[in-house]
């Protein structure tokens, strides 16, 4: 028999706020949080822009695992009142997770002086964080103690880390997960690695109207960085002890695209098959969902593609399902990306309404949705499709359900 | 603070059996020696285009080689096998090629301090924009997933045994629940580079002169038909939280079941071995890094 899994606390660090309070006033405000790199100089490179988190301080040189830390302390605190788990309760922690900080200014002092040569390694913060070391001080503070699940599916890890965390609850392994991504690539190497790909706009006048999801004038993302964390409970175990219900979640499909390196398949082929895993594992049918939160990145070629697998997913009901992605105001966060915007589903659920596409003003050929344009829109539907899709083909969705009260 | 311990065991659930495996390792590695440190890779007929191997890092070439060499000795003849399979990988440390990163620090330097200016037209116009496929951790999925024709479920973690041991109760929770009916469970290490050199000489200076790259992947499945060779006793994974911190050796596990320094390959090269072997009618790999942080698994063989 499968529990049902429902969600008690979110937390998020964000280019538009840095909790879920500001992050949700500034979502639904439609505010962007695109602008010149402040944190190094990008000098020449081609991309000058992201959207960066702001005003917040850590011990970490490694911002990504800052991020973390907050983000989940706030879900935990959400959820339980406090940091800690209930004792009682089998536990997981389930995240995706960038690539380690590759400190340029650290590398440099390596290759001059060399290995032997270095006083004091430990100093150098040049590897000296890896990503797993983020995932251990969360299980201390919160007393977890299953080993750490780490996602590093790109793009797609954030929904992975949800989805992965939903199976084992449901399957009655835990009663408890904290599950969500974090992640920072803006760093001289991870954008000019970006860049040299040609995948991120080059607006850089104008960082405010640079993310363009599914709009004819896109020309790649905006780099974005932050965290998402939420707190998933088996439904019973979260009633008993009294916590107030914020959501559910009811249904996790993945999929391998074995299509192209860089391309998505261009008929979104890996795209539906994930989605159409999810609504199976939820026991839905496809006419129930009442929203799509994309993957929506701004890229050429996802746009399109996902729009097709949206459309094939849905059939004519594509012209009434309201879609958007938040890409569009908080850039791309990758390895954060699907936790964040999983976040904002149940903000959905909470406010009543979904965020717009922001920047969105004609709509690409190809990619014709029912795109939410100009303002939030009111919502009182059930379930809400969320997707993320991983460069090399990994794509991920998940369903996020209102809670009522049954 | 109370460690939990995660068991799967047989006896309750569908018989799980491993149809094929695959390694690529030093010519002459044993369990006690290791002469020769270099790891060749050949693709033989593997690619369909040969123009492809240039996207590959030497991570997704272990990994690809490893897992094709136990997906052609598991035989699947099942023309479902495409939605079918899921792939389940762990890599190690993340590596990145030498030269590339040597050129990166000379051309992004003035007076030995970091120079954007220089960063970003010098350096950043002699990256071969292939390097950043080459250092994506999750390309080895990519390569496995086309060259195969696998579109089904997968897990990508990293970067040590016990996120190995994640990817094999992610497998074993697939075929279970019945999501997928064949799995593939594989590990890299790309161990013999400047950057895991450089993790590996600041958590364990120990094992630096005993790195090598290698590869390990072996073919599950819940189906009853091929020639199983051996099915799946028990699996066992304890975890305590630690402070990573204060205790940094916890993060870079080895069992010491081989002479050379396997990292995340070990428990599945390790198994590998043993099944060539033939000689015990149970085997067991386990790496036990405390009392509290500990993985085993069991295998009877068939």
């Amino acid at each position: 028999m499968n529990k049902r899994v429902v969600i008690t606390g979110i937390g998020a660090v964000t280019p538009i706020g840095n909790n879920v309070k500001d992050f949700a006033r500034n979502l639904f405000a439609m505010r962007s949080g695109a602008g010149r790199i402040q944190r190094f100089d990008p000098a020449e490179l081609p991309t000058k822009i992201a959207c960066e988190v702001k005003n917040l301080d850590g011990d970490f040189r490694d911002v990504k695992i800052t991020f973390a830390l907050v983000a989940a302390r706030e879900a935990l605190r959400h959820a339980f009142g406090q940091l800690a788990i209930p004792d009682h309760a089998k536990s997981l922690l389930s995240m995706g997770i960038g690539l380690e900080l590759f400190a340029v200014d650290d590398l440099i002092s390596l290759h001059n002086k060399g290995h032997e040569n270095v006083e004091d390694a430990n100093s150098l913060t040049f590897l000296n964080t890896p990503s797993d070391i983020c995932a251990h001080l969360i299980c201390q503070e919160a007393k977890i103690n299953h080993s750490p699940l780490l996602h590093i599916s790109a793009c797609a890890a954030g929904t992975d880390a949800i989805g992965t965390a939903f199976l084992k609850i449901r399957a009655g392994h835990v009663q408890v997960a904290l599950a969500g991504g974090t992640d920072s690539m803006i760093n001289p190497m991870g954008l000019a690695g970006f860049c040299r790909i040609g995948a991120m706009t080059q607006k850089n006048d104008t960082p405010d109207i640079a993310s363009r999801p599914f709009d004819k004038d896109r020309d790649g993302f905006v780099l974005g960085e932050g965290s998402g964390f939420l707190v998933l409970e088996e439904e019973e175990f979260a009633k008993k002890r009294g916590a107030k219900i914020l959501a559910t979640l009811e249904g996790y499909g993945n999929s391998l695209d074995a299509y192209s390196i860089s391309d998505p398949h261009p008929e979104g082929a890996g795209a539906l098959k994930s989605m159409s895993r999810a609504l199976s594992i939820a026991g839905l049918n496809v006419d129930q969902i009442d929203a799509v939160n994309a993957h929506g990145t701004a890229t050429p070629k996802n746009d399109p593609a996902e729009s097709a697998a949206i459309r094939k997913l849905l059939g004519e009901r594509y012209k009434q399902v309201p879609v958007s992605s938040t890409k569009s105001l908080i850039g791309h966060c990758i390895s954060a990306a699907g936790a964040i915007e999983t976040v904002v589903c149940v903000l959905s659920f909470l406010e009543n309404k979904l965020h717009a596409t922001r920047n969105l003003t004609e709509v690409a050929p190809g990619c014709e949705l029912r795109h939410i344009l100009g303002e939030p829109i009111e919502f009182k539907g059930r379930y809400i499709l969320k997707n993320s899709f991983g460069f090399g083909g990994q794509n991920g969705s998940l369903i996020v359900g209102r809670w009522v009260n049954s | 603070m109370s460690s939990s311990t995660i068991k799967t065991t047989q006896s309750e659930q569908v018989e799980i059996s491993i149809l094929g495996f695959g390694q690529v390792i030093p010519e002459g590695m044993s369990f006690n020696a290791c002469p020769n440190r270099e790891t060749k890779i050949d693709f033989g007929t593997i690619l369909k285009d040969r123009k492809a191997s240039k996207f590959f890092s030497k991570q997704d070439s272990l990994a690809l080689l490893a897992c094709h060499q136990a997906w052609s000795m598991s035989n699947i003849v099942d023309p479902n096998y495409h939605d079918r399979t899921g792939i389940y990988l762990c890599v190690g440390i993340l590596p990145f090629e030498d030269k590339p990163l040597q050129k990166i620090a000379e051309l992004s330097q003035t007076d030995g301090m970091l120079d954007m200016q220089k960063s970003s037209t010098d350096s950043f116009n002699a990256m071969n924009p292939l390097l950043t496929f080459k250092c994506l951790p999750n390309m080895p999925l990519y390569h496995v997933s086309a060259t195969l024709g696998i579109t089904g479920r997968y897990f990508m973690t990293y970067p040590g045994i016990p996120e190995w041991f994640s990817a094999l109760e992610r497998a074993v929770f697939d075929l279970q629940s019945g999501l997928v009916d064949y799995a593939i469970v594989g590990a890299a290490a790309d161990q013999n580079n400047y950057l895991v050199q450089h993790h590996i000489r600041r958590i364990r200076p120990d094992l630096l002169d005993k790195l090598v790259d290698v590869s390990s992947a072996m073919v599950l499945t819940t189906q009853r038909n091929g020639t199983p060779l051996a099915r799946i006793k028990n699996i066992e994974t304890k975890y305590q939280a630690f402070n990573p911190l204060g205790n940094k050796s916890l993060l870079v596990q080895s069992s010491g079941a081989f002479f050379a320094h396997t990292g995340v390959v070990e428990p599945s090269l390790y198994l590998n071995f043993k099944l060539q072997e033939r000689n015990d009618k149970e085997l067991c790999y386990s790496w036990k890094g405390s009392n509290y942080n500990s993985c085993s698994m069991t295998l009877e063989l068939l």
